[in-house]
């Protein structure tokens, strides 16, 4: 189908468009649920399309079709022209667009185990046996297990030349239980809520979660959960497992930093950032514990690429180093805005959405100290883990996180359990009252499924690789 | 907006092609075909300048095969014969191995087995680029003149539906729908205002953006006050977010019969001035005729006088209860299960302006900003307040405020009603269309402050 994105770039090209880029992507996606136990639906879908961008001068206009005959395609292109035409005609302000280098490439992802050649009788088995084992106690009200496997195929093509192909794999699964007693809800999942882990990897990720051997323990947790006391209120030191700090990390450093935000140009949705572009180089954002990077070259990240979809290459750089402030996430629109090149950042969810500025895998890199250590170093504490709910605001300041498991630290020791434990903060605040990074033995790489930006809306998969941490002074538990 | 019947051509086609063949293979008892298309258009915008303008037609082509309790089901974007072709032995192969579904009964049937609907307004049947920027640009010149900065996005949305299964049911529908919203910024203060329609002779852009600007003029740099209990004063629109999250938290009649549910039916659980139904044909909000199995939504009272009354159901829920469905299925598979899209508030007697001036001390929340549950059962949530916070004091809004974080029972809010205004505005949150009014609240629990 290459031909038909040639198509579409000889007719921009003959309609004398400044620029132009043409993405035809082709997904295939399966879903499995096991809910009590019992198979709740298996899924199969097929999307594709082609989404082509246009420019005249800086003036940009996209357009989208999932109906691949040569006619349509060449009237979306021509939309997407006549759309740009008529910003220039509003007379409205372009951003100052600088097109990537041309570029050629490939990229494929690595896995040992095609997950679309594992039996679908092998998948329901899994989770129905891992279901059925956390099932057996009468409190517990609803088990749901899933799998997701996703590939999807990128061409990219655009007026300078470049030729990009890229094939990305993606394999993830969530076990997670409820159970009631007394109007008490409880919630515990593994490996994580809201979609589990997933990687750039085939089958062989999943063998890895080993779901049969985690559900005695969620079992286990569920029941202490519903017996525990609510976490007390009060300002305390916590330490904070690997999954709730990769939302820690995506929600307060990996969202704030989007150069499109600073710009205002997601106004209309997600809103701005506190950081502002010049406090590069001399704003403090973290204790000097914290380095935090944005890297597309993580191996089995869901961000990681070898070109992002302007035909940027991928990279690897600190936003954040010895916790100042170094670096942003940006695209060819946002990047000239400060007379830089896109840092390669520019992710579209599909073939029907335009690039904007999104996470690639953001990640906390480790310290020296072990999770043991970390925790025999409080003597007077909470250990949180695990994202039950979370909310932050416009301006990615105050943000407030429930998790499903919280447990007292007393005297260098993990004690009794608690349940609705939630922490609230000031994103900077915060972060300089990091007193401890964990090394990489703490570290885990989490691929997020629901990023959710964009008007129309678009949900990015991404990555983030973090160890646990601990924080001084931080407000735990519901306020009175 | 006219009412006739409509048969959108290719999509009947598609439908009777797809169950054809399905029928021809003779591998399952039961099929049913769900096809949508849809053109959007959407135009954003920020700081008065016009910046991502993005056009897309895409296509969803879902098919439910069944033989006996087995259940297959796959789907394409894709609507040409082989397409259609390779989506039916996808799903009839899942079919297949799948194991049974025991409680599964049948697709859903009903005496209204055949139907075609148009809620589409003409003038948003085409596509003029030109036309909505030079709309955008009187909003922008206007914004300059009152040195205001305004931002946001607008959307032109074409969508045709069609569902059908093999016990004869046949529903078509095409809908246009125009919505959008509007922030407007000045010296540190913000507003906000949104809509949506079926037609676009029912929106003024200009009147929105005054809407959205109108109390940018209260003086002061917003201030932190203390967390704590306040009396407020809900817009629609924040009205809207905390009925939208009551209605996903609860009234699915799955979540019930999985007793993740606050609801307790004939219990009392708000207070008596809240009155909330559902219901999809209801010409004053977005009708909505029938639901993703094809079947007709019935009006469904959830909350009468403060009394929980009734959850909604597909068929699947339905049969569970040897109850019918009320039309309120989701596209298949839904693990949420069938949900109201289609909400009322009914309405009080006294104006907005009346529920501020009766205040002595409290808070006007315009907007509600990233709202997540933290308990289910309890109606717990937290979020944030934006674009538009402001100090209630002696009746008045004095000055604006920073941005404040709530944790808050819903239904805990809802039993301390003082007051609802009486004009409904049209908005969607989240999940459902909510013709909604503002509201006054006792008490509303905050628990912080968005300041560095």
């Amino acid at each position: 189908m290459k031909e038909l994105l040639y198509l579409a770039l000889d007719e921009l090209s003959f309609l004398k468009a400044s620029y132009g880029e043409a993405r035809l992507v082709e997904i295939e996606e399966e879903s499995i649920k096991v809910k009590n136990g019992v198979l709740e639906s298996i899924t199969s879908s097929q999307t594709k399309g082609i989404g082509i961008r246009a420019f005249i001068e800086n003036y940009s206009g996209f357009a989208g079709t999932a109906n691949l005959s040569p006619k349509k395609v060449k009237e979306a292109a021509r939309l997407a022209l006549a759309i740009a035409q008529a910003k220039k005609t509003a007379g409205t302000k372009a951003l100052p667009f600088q097109p990537p280098e041309k570029k050629s490439g490939n990229f494929k992802t690595n896995f040992v185990i095609d997950p679309f050649e594992v039996s679908l009788n092998q998948k329901v088995n899994l989770l129905t046996q891992a279901s059925r084992l956390i099932q057996k106690n009468k409190l517990v009200k609803l088990v749901q297990a899933s799998l997701k496997f996703s590939r999807t195929k990128k061409t990219f093509l655009n007026l300078l030349g470049s030729e990009i192909n890229q094939t990305f794999l993606v394999s993830g699964g969530e076990i997670f239980c409820l159970a009631i007693k007394n109007n008490e809800m409880q919630k515990r999942s593994y490996p994580a809520a809201h979609g589990g882990n997933n990687r750039q990897a085939g089958y062989e990720f999943i063998e890895e979660l080993d779901f049969l051997g985690e559900a005695e323990r969620l079992n286990e947790e569920i029941m202490a959960l519903l017996k525990a006391p609510d976490c007390p209120a009060k300002e305390t030191t916590v330490v904070i497992g690997s999954n709730q700090m990769a939302l820690q990390v995506h929600e307060s450093v990996g969202h704030p930093l989007e150069l499109d935000r600073l710009f205002s140009l997601e106004v209309s949705l997600a809103g701005r950032s506190f950081v502002k572009p010049e406090m590069v180089g001399n704003f403090q954002y973290a204790s000097p514990l914290v380095n935090i990077e944005a890297s597309a070259l993580v191996p089995g990240g869901l961000g990681t690429f070898a070109y992002d979809d302007e035909g940027t290459p991928g990279q690897r750089y600190l936003l954040i180093e010895e916790g100042w402030l170094k670096d942003f996430l940006s695209s060819c629109e946002t990047a000239p805005l400060l007379n830089l090149s896109s840092r390669g950042a520019a992710r579209a969810e599909s073939w029907n959405r335009i690039p904007i500025v999104r996470m690639t895998n953001i990640n906390l890199l480790p310290g020296e100290k072990s999770f043991e250590e970390i925790i025999s170093e409080v003597k007077d504490g909470i250990y949180l883990e695990t994202n039950r709910s979370w909310s932050i605001d416009d301006q990615r300041i105050n943000f407030q996180f429930g998790v499903e498991w919280a447990q007292e630290i007393k005297k260098g020791k993990l004690g009794k359990v608690f349940k609705n434990a939630s922490y609230t903060g000031i994103t900077p605040l915060f972060w300089k009252n990091c007193t401890a990074v964990g090394n990489k033995n703490s570290s885990i790489l989490w691929g997020l499924l629901n990023c959710g930006k964009g008007d129309p809306m678009q949900i990015m998969m991404v990555g983030h690789q973090t160890p646990v941490a601990r924080f001084e002074k931080v407000e735990i538990g519901k306020r009175k | 907006m006219k009412k006739n019947p409509f048969r959108p051509p290719s999509l009947t086609q598609a439908l009777e092609e797809t169950l054809e063949e399905v029928r021809s293979q003779k591998k399952s008892n039961q099929a049913e075909v769900l096809i949508i298309k849809r053109t959007i258009f959407v135009n954003r915008f920020s700081e008065n300048q016009l910046t991502q303008s993005t056009w897309e037609e895409n296509s969803h082509l879902g098919l439910r095969v069944i033989k006996g309790k087995k259940i297959g089901f796959a789907s394409s974007n894709q609507l040409s014969k082989k397409a259609i072709h390779q989506t039916i032995e996808k799903s009839l192969s899942i079919m297949e191995m799948a194991p049974p579904l025991d409680d599964f009964v049948s697709l859903p049937k009903e005496k209204n087995l055949k139907g075609n609907f148009c809620f589409s307004d003409p003038a948003l049947l085409e596509f003029k680029p030109a036309l909505l920027s030079s709309l955008l640009n009187k909003v922008f010149e206007a914004a300059e003149r009152e040195k205001i900065k305004v931002s946001g996005s607008i959307t032109q949305e074409i969508t045709e539906l069609g569902v059908a299964n093999t016990l004869g049911i046949q529903k078509t529908a095409v809908f246009t729908e125009f919505y959008g919203n509007l922030i407007t910024e000045k010296n540190g203060n913000s507003g906000f205002e949104s809509f949506t329609t079926r037609q676009i002779n029912q929106v003024d852009l200009l009147k929105i953006y005054h809407q959205a600007s109108q109390r940018l003029e209260i003086e002061g740099v917003p201030q932190a006050v203390s967390p704590g209990e306040y009396e407020v004063v809900l817009s629609p629109e924040a009205t809207a977010e905390l009925i939208d999250f009551l209605s996903y938290l609860g009234f699915s009649a799955l979540a019930l019969q999985e007793g993740r549910s606050f609801v307790k039916l004939g219990e009392k659980m708000v207070s008596s001035l809240i009155t909330l139904w559902d219901d999809g044909n209801n010409p004053n909000g977005m009708p909505f005729p029938f639901d993703f199995e094809g079947i007709t939504r019935q009006k469904v009272n959830l909350i009468e006088k403060g009394v929980v009354r009734g959850v909604v159901y597909d068929s699947y829920t339905a049969y569970r209860e040897k109850k019918q469905s009320t039309g309120h299925a989701l596209p298949y598979p839904s693990s949420t299960g069938p949900l109201p899209l289609n909400l009322f508030l009914k309405p009080g007697t006294v104006k907005e302006e009346d529920l501020i001036s009766s205040t002595k001390k409290g808070i006007y929340i315009n907007r509600f900003f990233y709202v997540n549950p933290m308990d289910p059962l309890k109606t717990i949530i937290t979020g944030l307040t934006r674009d538009g916070t402001y100090l209630i004091e002696k009746g008045k809004l004095t000055r604006p405020l920073k941005n404040l974080r709530f944790t808050q029972s819903i239904l805990e809010a809802l039993s301390c009603v003082e007051g609802i205004a009486q004009e409904v505005k049209i908005k969607k949150p989240l999940v459902a269309y909510c013709a909604v009014p503002a509201i006054k609240l006792k008490k509303f629990k905050f628990t912080g402050v968005s300041e560095i």
